[in-house]
């Protein structure tokens, strides 16, 4: 039987899955960053050489890019004290008893058989920078959708890759999303065909086991013309002392009368940095919806953005930020109208408790020839305690005068006559306290998978314990 | 609670206003151009008093014109009230940009601002920046940002009582610009 790392309690209330496996991998860099560690892991992993160049200008361009001066404090990332890469197991496992012991127990903690089990259509699993274990089932294979890790689709459909890797966030768009093009290892990758509907959401769990890993995965979605695909990912992550850094990219297409719901949990332990680029292009009379829920992580830099390219095409996202003490979530979202008739909705939830921070930072542009666009967004802000942090930096830019844009964001505090009444009835401030913010998310967790919706509730009491006082 | 009501040009303003114990001050202006830019600063470092900005911005031509309003609570119980109205036309451009910034132990603060924009040209462009920084928790704030053209209902009954297009539009921005 493997030696486990007992479970850690945390100086909140004890992080459920703050455990972790003594580290065992097939492959593991050292630290540090360079040009040979890029060539190093396209080798390993068997690609293009057009893969490989690609790789090698990203890494170029973040050396060039400076960090940026918004948003969290990024000060004490250190890039050379990373592992940028490290493989678990030789190759990808079909089956459940194929997987190696403690993976398994890892993903037995997480839940994943009992998943599996339920109606789920198929689970690639990430184990540290590798897809793992992962069953297809035969239905979506039937209906011709392509659901695999973003290494195995690079090498059945390299002219998908090639077409449309990077099409939507070029490596210059950010320092981060240079530093993902460079050394990306493991994702998602999923292709529906055209007039294709996918009823059961497809999943993905991700984990950062060893000290100091970078996560880079890489996940690309297409939906074709009149599909639907609901995408969910969800990610744990053991406690570690010294930081680890989280920069993943995720480009999604959505094609015309097609639609896509990405849907995120990130409770990722608070050593972690979180800084992600997400991005879809959603053309005409297609709708792209980002559910996006942040409980964890020391900071998450991530805005969930769609660039509205054909006429009548709608973006919505639904954002749950949860900052408690020693976090800052820093999130939001970019609507960009290019096309006329095109609309936006944005509704953003953030609850901040102890000495949190959360941050509502978001864009709504809307171009000169986005005649007859509509756009609404709405923050809501809950400050828990007297040392709770809030900010709202919303940024509106209108070029024509056929479109329609409203923006509302407003703070408060627990209700007290809520928390009076429901006192009254029995409970105590705690109890009554995370019934409130319950329903103050209740929006949001509403359009979750059932098992992500217990999950955040069950997390967010967790938070919640020692609130008061 | 004593009110003063300055009604001025926004040149004349001030661009510090702090808010004084027991005195509720209105600053209103009606500004048709002239201006670069505009900064005003409305500072709450004693608790009990009130202010209220209110002001319509009409821009045409090539107007370019920077409004900025930044509001600081260092200390709490008081009430800040922003509202800006404003109207472009032709290729006139408009760069708002409104802080509110409540600091720690600012409790019972009550800050609020509005920006309002009515776009007559697909010429002009309109950025607006509202935002909050909020270190207290017993506090009220929030802010609101709408941009848009007439109301086809509102411009339709007036036409329908036999306004011109022209006259039902000028009647239409003279209600919009009313507080």
């Amino acid at each position: 039987m493997k030696n486990k790392v007992p479970l850690k309690q945390n100086t909140k209330s004890g992080y459920q899955y703050g455990f972790s496996d003594p580290e065992k991998y097939e492959v593991k860099f050292e630290k540090g960053l360079n040009e040979g560690v890029v060539k190093r892991i396209s080798k390993l992993k068997g690609e293009p050489d057009w893969m490989l160049k690609i790789r090698l200008e990203a890494y170029k361009v973040f050396l060039g890019k400076k960090m940026p001066n918004w948003g969290g404090d990024l000060s004490k990332i250190d890039f050379n004290n990373i592992h940028y890469y490290l493989k678990p197991t030789p190759k990808e496992q079909k089956s459940w008893e194929d997987v190696p012991d403690d993976i398994k127990n890892t993903f037995n903690r997480l839940g994943i058989p009992e998943a599996e089990k339920e109606y789920l259509a198929g689970v690639k699993t990430q184990y540290d920078s590798e897809i793992v274990y992962g069953s297809v089932k035969k239905e979506l294979e039937d209906k011709g959708v392509l659901f695999m890790g973003t290494d195995e689709g690079l090498k059945k459909y390299p002219e998908i890759f090639r077409q449309y890797f990077g099409s939507v966030i070029p490596a210059a768009d950010n320092k981060f999303s240079a530093l993902n093009t460079a050394v990306w290892s493991g994702g998602s990758f999923v292709y529906v065909p055209k007039g294709v509907k996918v009823d059961l959401p497809l999943q993905a769990y991700f984990r950062i086991n060893a000290k100091n890993i970078g996560q880079f995965e890489r996940t690309l979605i297409i939906a074709d013309e009149g599909s639907f695909v609901n995408y969910v990912e969800g990610c744990t992550a053991p406690i570690y002392t010294s930081d680890s850094l989280h920069s993943a990219v995720v480009e999604i297409i959505v094609k015309k009368d097609a639609r896509v719901r990405y849907t995120t949990i990130q409770n990722w332990s608070n050593n972690v940095y979180n800084l992600v680029t997400k991005r879809a292009f959603a053309y005409e009379n297609s709708v792209m919806e980002w559910v996006d829920g942040n409980i964890g992580s020391k900071l998450t830099m991530k805005y969930p953005s769609v660039y509205l390219l054909g006429e009548g095409a709608r973006g919505e996202v639904l954002s749950l930020a949860y900052a408690n003490s020693s976090q800052h979530q820093d999130t939001g979202t970019k609507m960009i109208h290019l096309a006329p008739n095109t609309s936006s909705n944005v509704i953003s939830k953030s609850i901040s408790q102890g000495t949190g921070r959360s941050s509502y930072r978001g864009i709504v542009h809307i171009a000169k020839n986005a005649k007859n666009s509509k756009s609404n967004v709405e923050c809501d802000a809950l400050l828990i305690n007297k040392n709770s942090r809030t900010d709202t930096y919303p940024f509106i830019k209108v070029n024509n005068s056929s479109s329609r844009v409203g923006h509302e964001a407003s703070v408060s505090k627990v209700n007290e006559e809520q928390l009076f009444y429901l006192m009254s009835r029995g409970l105590n401030e705690e109890q009554a306290k995370a019934l409130i913010v319950s329903g103050f998310i209740e929006p949001i967790v509403k359009l979750l998978p059932m098992e992500y919706a217990v999950e955040l509730n069950r997390l967010i009491e967790l938070e919640m314990e020692g609130s008061v006082g | 609670m004593k009110t003063e009501i300055i009604k001025t040009t926004l040149n004349k303003i001030p661009s510090k206003i702090f808010l004084k114990k027991d005195v509720k001050k209105v600053y209103f202006f009606e500004h048709t151009g002239g201006l670069k830019t505009k900064t005003i600063e409305i500072i709450a470092k004693e608790r009990g008093g009130e202010v209220e900005l209110k002001g319509s911005v009409s821009l045409k031509n090539t107007d370019d014109f920077n409004l900025k309003t930044l509001t600081t609570h260092f200390v709490g119980n008081n009430k800040v009230r922003i509202h800006i109205k404003a109207v472009l036309d032709d290729q006139a451009k408009l760069n708002y940009e409104g802080l509110i910034n409540i600091e720690k132990g600012a409790d019972f603060s009550d800050s609020f601002l509005q920006q309002d924009n009515l776009l007559l040209n697909d010429g002009v462009v309109c950025n607006s920046s509202p935002q909050l920084q909020i270190k207290a928790n017993e506090v009220k704030a929030s802010h609101g940002v709408t941009m848009g053209s007439f109301d086809q209902n509102q411009l339709f009954y007036l036409k329908s009582r036999a306004l011109s297009e022209k006259m039902a539009k000028k009647l239409l921005v003279q209600g919009f610009l009313l507080f």
